[in-house]
């Protein structure tokens, strides 16, 4: 289990209160609430694009609030998936390899797990620009575990996509997940996360945390 | 591990050491951007050290000779936004998807007034205008013609990138033109023509010469006025004084400006709701105007031209200096440009650039003069130094803080990848931005090629052909003029290709 | 991308030396003694009598001569001002009667010695100075187009006729000499009281103050305006270079306004007796007719214009008086010139 303390941040009138909260060090910890509950800003405070003093987040037994971001060494897919639309697929998840020191040939061999597992073989090579929003979005997921992160953070990964690819997807995704043990908080107002991807299910509302599940 | 590496560890473990021991954490995006900074207020650092502030200059000048900057530029700004506006209507009727060249050419010859020196626009618009309106009013037009090519530009491009969509919506709907762009369209994008509004109020706010010749009595602006300072009196410590409280006014009303919305790639879209084709052929009117207006000068000249026979020598090493001045320029703005994105995002050093107005022109060529030796390649150097200085905060705000913003989320998630600053700006930095890079550039390369304010101050003989145009237009020769200003395109030309062309080539290279 | 490196340094280096050896022109300058003249642009450059003053003095003083370019004589005395010695001028040139206080004021200048000179009666009083000594002196009045118009202002006053409405392109007092001089002949022939009062009315006859002598001759030229203050020699410039007759320059029954150039060796010179030597140069016949002809200025020296064109123009009669008028008064005036002009909505 991991503890988040004294997540304090005020935007204007809006304030972000959160004094105690349990994240699952694994499986899925869905945080949900409706649009302007303040969702995103626990997200950013966690992955530290966004400053509270006197925050404290313990992850087995490391403080991960004083570190920079790149230092909590978090995997992110944020919900306008932001690709970098110069590269291809592959060069986008290998450069977040690269951006966490991993070799070479280990990096190559991890992509062609994900790839597998993503169903993500026949767009590899495509620039970032033209891909679907589906395919968009297996690369946006593939790219934050490749470095093996500590935790995996979404934020509202399936928004964009129709119905269909939403449930084919979530399959993907739990399927994986499990598969590489990463702990994941998955942030999302859409009950069909909720239900399908869930192991705790914490609930957001006017910046507190109101219910545990 | 080889030798080189080995050393690279063990230099790597000193810096360290030394860092740990006297606690100096500068990583090398925090020294660039002090580096950048320093640069850019080196000027005010130089001339305070010279000319202590003591006592204040008289208010009541300064107070009117604000108002007079304020209005005048409020009023530019405002006309051109508006008949820029229009002009951008009529540039998205040529959809860059469809005919890529001809919409080039239209968007060349509305850029031309502004990157041409101020004085082609003024004698052809005195050519064709007539009586030309002295006063504000001169002022305002000469501003306003100078401007709204640019205004168009822009707004065409920020149309077809962020309204697309929703206006394709609105004709399928049957909403009327009027009604949509007074209420869908100006709200979507009024924050964009806000900050484009702000950035011509800046650069006529800090334009001299129109004013001094078109403005008349009540004319009289700050750049005036500081101008007036430094020659009538040898004021110094005046016009320092007068050039920070200007910069500082010009950095409050900066910070009303907010990050405008991300664009997004140009789609085809269908833009018939909005565009105007009526717009296009005044756009096209304008410019055959402007330039029947600069050719009667040019060929007024032609007939002299056999004059410049024995001074062809000095022609050529004028050449050679636009050429080289350019170059330099256009390479210093380059490095500047990419310094600014690597030590990006910093928001007080992005709120800095958005609203540093610079010092006036006489005065950062002064504070270089008294810096070191003068002469020779120094001449050179400084000249170089100082327009590079004037154009970066203006190409910063021309485009380069769009260019950033709009790379801001990628930035933030390869950040929280882990990935280094120099990971960031070689592999999703860089490859995005060079082109935009080599365009600014050259802009400013063209520019310098152009200018014969700043190296009439530093250098100690003609240099360029722009102080040859001007030292031809001092005695007498002003048909002469003309002629050497058609070299000044050229070799503003030459330029901004090779600026451009430079930054492709670059871009290749650092392909990861 | 090794080409482009490649490129890119050669085009660098072959532009740097090619500056360079712009600036270092003659080969090895360590062997003779170098002659750094300051002055402005219209003056040392391709253009004005610079080159062949410069040419015709090496070929005698085994030195060189190097021209220093100021872009006016407000320039001028700023940068001496700023850079001092580290300027490395041994000589000054262009200052007019309006700059000499605050030169003298700003500068330490040596002693001249000049051999015996016959001068026009109009500058003899200029020579009396020690330290700065006239080279070229010109007078100054309306110029107008020859076309569209058989009556042409006679004095001051008619300048105020409401023909002449937005017509005349003058300059900015604060910026350019010519307006300075404009200024001061209105106040010499009016007296102080009165002459404010004309330069008031005369607001809305002007069509533009403009920040330079060259930019309201531009605006003349280009039609914009009916007549423009300049040089007497205006025509004459036209008629030889241009080969028209378009132009003639006024007669007023006022006393005319007379522009007098001045030289002078500051104090830090490091080639001094050189310095004086090119200011001999230049008031002996070959200087004076070199800059008459390049300058399109009157000489100093008699003997010289007799018989070029230069002599139909040259004013014998009916001019202002020479005076040095010291840097307060001079800051005075303009500062009541800006008054008036702020208040004037032209």
């Amino acid at each position: 289990m991991s503890l988040v303390e004294n997540l304090n941040i005020k935007f204007g009138s809006f304030h972000l209160e959160i004094p105690k909260w349990e994240i699952l060090d694994e499986g899925i910890t869905v945080l949900s609430g409706p649009s302007g509950s303040g969702k995103t800003s626990v997200f950013r405070a966690l992955v530290g694009l966004e400053l509270a003093p006197g925050f404290k987040w313990t992850f087995q037994g490391v403080n991960l609030a004083i570190l920079k971001p790149s230092e909590r060494k978090l995997g992110i897919v944020f919900q306008s998936l932001d690709l970098f639309p110069h590269m291809t697929a592959t060069e986008n998840i290998l450069f977040a390899a690269r951006a966490r020191g991993i070799e070479k040939k280990l990096a190559m061999m991890r992509l062609m797990e994900i790839s597998d597992s993503l169903k993500m073989e026949k767009f590899l090579n495509r620039s970032a620009s033209i891909l679907s929003g589906g395919e968009r979005q297996r690369v946006a997921i593939a790219r934050a575990i490749i470095g093996q992160p500590r935790m995996l953070f979404m934020d509202e990964p399936f928004s964009a996509l129709d119905l269909d690819l939403r449930n084919e997807s979530r399959k993907l995704i739990k399927e994986l997940l499990r598969k590489e043990k990463i702990p994941t908080l998955l942030i999302t107002h859409d009950p069909g996360d909720i239900e399908m991807l869930g192991n705790k299910v914490s609930k957001i509302q006017f910046g507190r945390i109101i219910d545990q599940v | 591990m080889d030798r080189y590496s080995q050393e690279y560890s063990k230099l790597k473990m000193t810096t360290a050491l030394l860092q740990k021991k006297y606690n100096l954490y500068f990583s090398m995006q925090e020294i660039l951007r002090l580096v950048v900074f320093l640069f850019l207020i080196s000027p005010f650092i130089l001339l305070l050290t010279q000319f202590k502030i003591h006592g204040l200059p008289e208010f009541g000048d300064f107070f009117w000779a604000l108002r007079n900057s304020f209005v005048q530029s409020l009023l530019s700004a405002f006309f051109s936004i508006i008949i820029g506006f229009w002009f951008g209507l009529g540039l998205i009727a040529l959809p860059k998807v469809r005919w890529p060249k001809l919409r080039n050419v239209f968007e060349i010859l509305c850029l031309l007034p502004n990157f041409l020196p101020p004085i082609f626009t003024l004698l052809s618009a005195l050519n064709i205008i007539d009586p030309f309106p002295m006063g504000v009013f001169g002022i305002v037009l000469i501003h306003s013609i100078m401007n709204f090519g640019l205004v168009a530009v822009l707004t065409a491009g920020i149309i077809e990138k962020k309204a697309g969509s929703v206006i394709e919506l609105a004709f399928v709907e049957g909403a009327t033109r009027l009604h949509f762009l007074y209420r869908g369209l100006l709200p979507m994008i009024y924050k964009d023509i806000w900050s484009i509004g702000l950035f011509v109020f800046i650069i006529c706010f800090q334009s001299f010469s129109i004013p001094l010749i078109v403005g008349g009595g009540r004319g009289t602006t700050l750049e005036v006025l500081i101008y007036e300072k430094i020659r009538l009196s040898g004021e110094w410590s005046g016009a320092v004084f007068l050039s920070i409280v200007q910069s500082i006014f010009i950095f409050l009303i900066s910070l009303s400006l907010r990050n405008t919305n991300k664009s997004t790639e140009i789609k085809k879209s269908n833009l018939q709701l909005v565009q105007s084709p009526l717009a296009l052929v005044f756009i096209f009117a304008f410019f055959v105007l402007y330039f029947v207006g600069y050719l009667d000068g040019i060929l007024s000249g032609i007939q002299m031209v056999s004059t410049f026979y024995e001074y062809q020598s000095g022609i050529l090493w004028s050449f050679l200096g636009s050429l080289a001045i350019g170059l330099t320029v256009g390479s210093a703005s380059f490095l500047g440009l990419m310094a600014i994105a690597f030590s990006w995002p910093k928001k007080w050093f992005t709120q800095f650039l958005r609203g540093y107005l610079g010092p006036s022109t006489s005065l950062a060529c002064f504070a270089f003069l008294i810096l070191g030796p003068n002469g020779g390649l120094f001449s050179f150097l400084k000249i170089s130094a100082v327009i590079t200085l004037l154009s970066l905060c203006n190409l910063f705000r021309l485009g380069w803080l769009s260019e950033m913003n709009n790379l801001d989320s990628q930035i933030e998630v390869a950040t929280t990848m882990g990935a280094s600053p120099r990971q960031i700006f070689r592999e999703i930095t860089f490859p995005q931005i060079f082109e935009r890079a080599g365009i600014l550039s050259g802009i400013a390369s063209v520019w310098a090629c152009g200018d014969f304010a700043v190296s009439r101050i530093l250098a100690n003989q003609d240099l360029s052909l722009g102080m040859m145009t001007e030292t031809l237009m001092s005695s007498y020769r002003l048909s002469q003029a003309s002629i050497l200003s058609l070299l000044i395109i050229i070799v503003g030309l030459m330029c901004y290709l090779f600026c451009v062309g430079g930054s492709r080539v670059l871009g290749r290279k650092f392909k990861y | 991308m090794k080409h482009f490196v490649l490129f890119v340094t050669v085009v660098f280096i072959g532009l740097s030396l090619a500056l360079l050896n712009r600036t270092n022109q003659g080969g090895d300058l360590a062997a003779v003694p170098i002659l750094r003249v300051f002055g402005y642009s219209t003056f040392t450059g391709r253009w004005g009598p610079g080159p062949l003053l410069k040419a015709s003095f090496e070929k005698n003083c085994k030195c060189k001569v190097e021209f220093i370019e100021g872009s006016d004589s407000g320039i001028l005395l700023q940068r001496l001002r700023i850079e001092g010695e580290s300027l490395g001028a041994d000589l000054v040139i262009g200052l007019d009667q309006f700059d000499l206080s605050k030169a003298m004021s700003e500068q330490k200048w040596r002693n001249l010695s000049l051999g015996k000179l016959d001068t026009y009666e109009a500058v003899r009083p200029a020579f009396s100075g020690a330290y700065f000594v006239p080279y070229d002196w010109g007078q100054l009045s309306f110029i107008a187009r020859k076309e569209g118009s058989s009556h042409f202002p006679s004095k001051l006053d008619e300048l105020l006729l409401p023909e002449y409405r937005k017509k005349l392109a003058l300059q900015d007092p604060r910026t350019s000499s010519t307006g300075k001089q404009f200024l001061f002949w209105v106040l010499d022939a009016k007296g102080e009281v009165q002459g404010f009062k004309y330069i008031e009315a005369l607001m809305e006859q002007a069509h533009s103050f403009s920040p330079s002598w060259s930019t309201a001759y531009g605006l003349f030229t280009s039609k914009q305006a009916a007549m423009t203050f300049s040089y007497v020699t205006t025509p004459l410039y036209q008629e030889i270079e241009e080969k028209k007759k378009e132009y003639l320059s006024l007669k007023f029954e006022e006393a005319m306004p007379v522009q007098i150039e001045f030289m002078g060796i500051p104090d830090f010179c490091r080639n001094c007796e050189l310095a004086s030597q090119f200011v001999n140069f230049l008031l002996s016949s070959e200087g004076q007719k070199i800059i008459m002809e390049k300058n399109y200025m009157f000489p100093v020296v008699k003997g010289i214009l007799e018989k070029s064109p230069f002599a139909a123009i040259l004013p014998a009669k009916n001019l202002q008086k020479f005076k040095v008028p010291p840097t307060s008064e001079v800051e005075r005036v303009l500062k009541r010139w800006t008054d008036i002009r702020r208040n004037t909505l032209n």
